[in-house]
């Protein structure tokens, strides 16, 4: 288990037969999470990472070590998390929420 | 083939004499600058430069420059110059005459009077005249076609090719991170990045209300909505930043300057690298070229884009933006005084990073005293906080700091509202991942 800020990643033993494979962005990225007030994002550049999704959760088929990174647009680090390695294997991402007395609701960053 | 065979076979730099080690401050400082410079473009020199730009791309100089407060206005002078010229069916030609009428009649307002000051006396006419005819087919093609990629993807990609190649892997490593990305952290995370996203968030908001002020309402609606979408789709593209570019232009002027690397890139570089440090973001199409002065104000704290009652970054047309500690927030968050706030702005915040913007101006203490909040747990994991109200369910927060410090070596803390049933913060942080205690225990967090 690892974290990145408001990303949890949980290493699993499969990954749901229902998960449609997520495209990569238009700087061929697999997009993570997108923070809303920064801008900045939970991504990974690395090719050897397919990643699915389902209504609920992102899933990770890491082949090769790859890097969980914290970017701009630009691809450059943020100073507000440092990049961690993702080990071979499946993973799910889950996403920090929050309690409301309505629900829980994503946590924005 | 034997100058190729030569070109293959030049020895990689390994190693930076101590010389050259030490130009490295020197650079970051110099292109810190021009990228924080917020003087006024000198026309009368930038001009000449945007035709040899085009040119080193083996691309025809455009006929047709404007220059602009801010970048602001330079995607809507675009946009309104795309939509008088085509969409013919979207906007009717009625609809389209009455916009011109406009155009030219509300001559006080400083945008308008920017751009028709600048159309010249054929293009004026033309635009009213023939309106549909084959100058709107000309110009619509003109700034559809973004002329970005040719003129700075391009450079980059031959840049990293024939020069980043001479280098060592373990040099550049170095050089990349002791130049490109601290200069970029700077210019780009901290002024590019956020004013491209609030052009985003804001324009199709403050340039519609502006549209509404000056256009009628059945105009504005049809503009607002097409503009939105190619504002959105403009900036998502690697636009050309002017200034803000220096980040990696520094990286190869350090690269070719200092460790004498050569490379056929390098006049095309050189014209590059003096127009973009001249001006703001540009906008480069067929035949027009738009861009955008500096900003006339930016204000940094501890290498962050910040102030704390006023805009972080203004331009001379008023277009700002504002943040604390880096992070865009709205005018009121920044221009209200720390001793007028209320705490219920600090609970009523749906987003954790400007919350955490709101409480570290409040005061953590004065928030917690003030809210009349508990401490009734504490672990590895936080601090886990309980208010009760008299008529509601009580408010519990769970307090946790970001793992990766800050440049100043401390911990931003953070409040996480959690379910009321929660009794220890590790159950409170391991439910905010939809998690027990048992289950929540990571090996890794930054």
């Amino acid at each position: 288990m690892q974290r990145q800020g408001d990303v949890l990643i949980i290493d699993v033993d499969e990954i749901p037969e229902d998960a449609e494979e997520m495209k990569r962005d238009d700087l061929d990225r697999i997009v993570l999470a997108d923070g809303e007030a920064t801008g900045h994002a939970h991504v990974i550049r690395g090719r050897q990472v397919r990643a699915y999704q389902t209504a609920t959760a992102i899933y990770l088929a890491v082949v090769q070590q790859s890097i969980l990174e914290h970017l701009t647009r630009e691809n450059i680090p943020t100073k507000e998390h440092d990049g961690i390695p993702l080990t071979p294997g499946k993973k799910m991402v889950v996403r920090q929420v929050e309690y409301t007395p309505q629900g829980v609701r994503r946590v924005e960053d | 083939m034997s100058i190729r065979h030569r070109e293959l076979d030049v020895s990689k730099i390994e190693k930076l004499t101590s010389e050259q080690e030490a130009q490295i401050p020197v650079y970051f400082e110099r292109y810190l600058n021009y990228g924080l410079d917020t003087s006024r473009i000198d026309r009368k020199k930038v001009t000449p430069m945007v035709a040899q730009i085009y040119e080193s791309a083996g691309l025809k100089a455009p006929e047709l420059i404007l220059y602009f407060d801010s970048p602001a206005s330079c995607l809507l002078a675009q946009g309104v110059l795309q939509h008088v010229t085509e969409d013919k069916d979207q906007l009717g030609n009625q609809l389209r005459n009455q916009l011109i009428d406009q155009l030219r009649n509300q001559r006080r307002n400083q945008l308008w009077n920017q751009l028709w000051d600048q159309l010249g006396d054929p293009l004026r006419v033309q635009l009213r005249d023939q309106l549909g005819g084959q100058l709107g087919n000309q110009l619509g093609d003109q700034l559809r076609n973004q002329l970005w990629d040719q003129l700075r993807v391009q450079l980059r990609d031959q840049l990293g090719g024939q020069l980043g190649n001479q280098l060592g892997d373990q040099l550049r490593n170095q050089l990349w991170d002791q130049l490109w990305d601290p200069l970029g952290d700077q210019l780009w995370n901290q002024l590019g990045d956020p004013l491209r996203n609030q052009l985003i968030d804001q324009l199709r908001n403050q340039l519609g209300n502006q549209l509404r002020n000056q256009l009628g309402d059945p105009l504005r609606n049809q503009l607002r909505n097409q503009l939105r979408n190619r504002f959105r789709d403009q900036l998502n593209q690697n636009n050309t930043w002017g200034n803000l570019d220096m980040f990696w232009l520094g990286f190869y002027a350090y690269i070719h300057e200092v460790l004498s690397v050569e490379g056929e890139v390098i006049s095309r570089f050189k014209i590059f690298h003096d127009f973009s440090k001249e001006v703001g973001l540009w906008f480069p199409y067929k035949d027009v070229c738009i861009i955008s002065q500096k900003p006339t104000e930016i204000h940094m704290h501890n290498d962050r884009l910040h102030h704390d009652g006023g805009p972080a970054i203004k331009f001379a047309d008023g277009y700002s933006l504002w943040a604390l500690s880096g992070i865009r927030v709205s005018q009121e968050i920044a221009e209200t005084p720390a001793d007028k706030m209320q705490y219920q702005m600090i609970d009523d915040e749906q987003n954790t990073e400007i919350r955490r913007l709101l409480l570290a101006k409040y005061g953590e203490g004065r928030y917690l005293m003030d809210s009349g909040a508990q401490e009734t747990h504490r672990d590895k994991y936080g601090i886990l906080y309980r208010r009760e109200f008299e008529d509601d369910e009580p408010l519990v927060m769970v307090r946790v700091e970001n793992s990766t410090p800050e440049p100043d070596g401390t911990n931003r803390p953070y409040f996480l509202r959690v379910d009321p049933n929660v009794k220890t913060a590790h159950e409170a942080v391991a439910s905010t991942f939809g998690l027990t205690a048992e289950e929540y225990d990571p090996v890794v967090e930054t």
